[in-house]
């Protein structure tokens, strides 16, 4: 039976994204330049999450995974991306023999090897861009581009933050985006100015950006389990925020799919629990000036306004202590 | 296509009354028998360009409906007029036929209907009137939201717990 049991968190720091530079927070699309521009990442929680990932892929495969029929083609230049990274970034881990369209890719870590003639979709179990998705951690988002939008047309997602890859099926980006009721410092709709970005990412130049939010005990919140995430909020307490709510980080990376002209979106969601921003102290301060800062009308489009002011009583009483042992320190 | 437009309750095509758009040079009519009185009004003001009409009914085969406008020249106007079934299934193959919702004028007798989307069993439901939440075939109880999807066919339909029966949180 699907369960929403955290049973991984970030445990090296130095792959945690955080989101925060400075002690306030407001929506803007702080777009960058990706530097590295291999997506594939293998954390320490790599088994962990792949594992729950699957799991959640199984028991819920028409909320986690959607498609379109005509889409089999880009979903195999997306596999074909995938792979030629994995290998060339972990050649120890990943592996692939190309013999003409005669395709073995290798996964030395879960020890799976599966044979398959490239560009033949009935030669795997799952369509393309579902069985190389359950190889990496990440969520991926195909959107097609037509007239002057984005389209969703494949997404498999398993970390939702109010999204669900079912609903949102063929919708465009502004539609998909339409609740954003915020606007830049520049005064435009965010979601827009996003939109307008993507016209002009170019194959090969990825570009990323980070999200944030929390979550009360769960990894994702889409539409279909509300009724049951939305009460949970509730029995978040000053005492138990620490290690029930964590700090939810969505790396974004947008890539331009040469053939296809589709945007790739590889999102890394990573979690920290408020006790482990203490291991930081930096990291800590921002999070807890952050959140104690932030509007009600981004709480409440986030989703955290019932748990917001028990988490910032959290780490209002953390803060006391470390500053009372540094007191007494000194 | 999925991207092809479907008739909701809150559809551009949707009209109170007819006007004829600027640079059409015929006018086709599509009806049902509760329409009628209302598309002979439409043909009677449009009577200075050509005028075409068909009478539709349960019985009447889809292929005759999409033979009606695929003969229907560039610039012409389209208009539909009926019950709001047979209104869905006459914009359904009118645009299937590639008309764009910009060229159709939809005149609906009687109710428009509205359907939720249900998240937890993924069917749609027709809501009642105004209601802002309806109980689904499946039981769940659902808040009807803002967003309608074209895919789904419906608005999206929010599964909550009423208040009363929160007595155990997070089963």
């Amino acid at each position: 039976m699907f369960t929403q049991k955290l049973d991984f968190k970030t445990t090296d720091l130095t792959t945690f994204p955080f989101p925060f530079t400075s002690g306030n927070y407001r929506y803007s699309n702080d777009l960058k330049k990706l530097q590295n521009i291999n997506c594939v990442e293998i954390t320490p929680e790599y088994e962990l999450q792949i594992k729950a990932k699957r799991r959640l892929l199984d028991e819920q495969p028409e909320v986690r995974f959607q498609s379109f029929p005509h889409t089999h083609e880009m979903q195999w230049e997306v596999l074909e991306m995938l792979v030629d990274m994995a290998v060339s970034r972990y050649p120890q881990h990943f592996e692939v023999e190309k013999d003409g369209k005669n395709w073995t890719f290798k996964n030395n870590i879960l020890a799976e090897e599966e044979s398959f003639v490239f560009g033949d979709s009935t030669t795997l179990k799952l369509e393309p861009f579902d069985y190389i998705g359950r190889h990496f951690h990440n969520d991926f988002v195909l959107m097609v581009q037509r007239d002057d939008n984005y389209y969703l047309e494949v997404g498999q997602v398993s970390y939702a933050a109010l999204f669900s890859a079912h609903w949102n099926k063929g919708m465009s980006f502004n539609e998909i985006h339409a609740p954003v009721p915020f606007v830049s410092r520049k005064g435009d709709q965010m979601a827009e100015r996003i939109r307008q970005f993507l016209h002009s990412i170019e194959a090969g130049e990825p570009w990323t950006r980070i999200n944030w939010n929390l979550m009360a005990n769960r990894w994702d919140v889409n539409y279909e389990t509300m009724d049951v995430w939305e009460p949970e909020r509730s029995l978040i307490t000053a005492e138990n925020a620490g290690e029930l709510v964590r700090l939810r980080v969505e790396e974004q990376k947008f890539y331009r799919m040469p053939r296809s002209n589709a945007i790739l979106f590889v999102l890394n969601t990573q979690f920290l629990p408020m006790e482990d921003l203490k291991l930081r102290q930096e990291w800590f301060d921002l999070t807890y000036s952050v959140l104690q800062d932030i509007p009600e009308p981004m709480a409440e489009y986030k989703g955290i306004a019932p748990y917001l002011p028990q988490t910032v009583e959290y780490l209002r009483r953390e803060d006391e202590k470390i500053k009372a042992s540094k007191e007494s320190e000194a | 296509m999925y991207s092809r437009p479907v008739l909701f309750d809150q559809s551009p095509t949707l009209a109170e009354n007819f006007s004829l758009l600027q640079g059409r040079t015929k006018i086709a009519v599509l009806f049902d028998e509760t329409g009628r009185e209302q598309a002979e009004g439409i043909l009677e003001t449009a009577n200075t360009i050509p005028a075409e009409s068909l009478l539709v009914s349960e019985d009447t085969p889809d292929q005759k409906v999409s033979e009606f406008v695929a003969s229907q020249k560039m610039g012409t106007q389209l208009c539909i007029v009926a019950q709001w079934d047979t209104a869905y299934r006459l914009f359904s193959l009118t645009v299937e036929e590639g008309a764009s919702e910009e060229e159709i004028q939809t005149f609906i007798i009687g109710q428009k209907k509205r359907f939720v989307y249900c998240m937890k069993c993924f069917s749609t439901n027709e809501i009642a009137g105004e209601a802002s939440a309806v109980q689904c075939q499946c039981s769940a109880h659902l808040e009807v939201g803002p967003f309608f999807s074209k895919v789904r066919k419906g608005y999206i339909g929010y599964p909550f717990i009423p208040v009363e029966q929160r007595q155990t949180v997070g089963s």
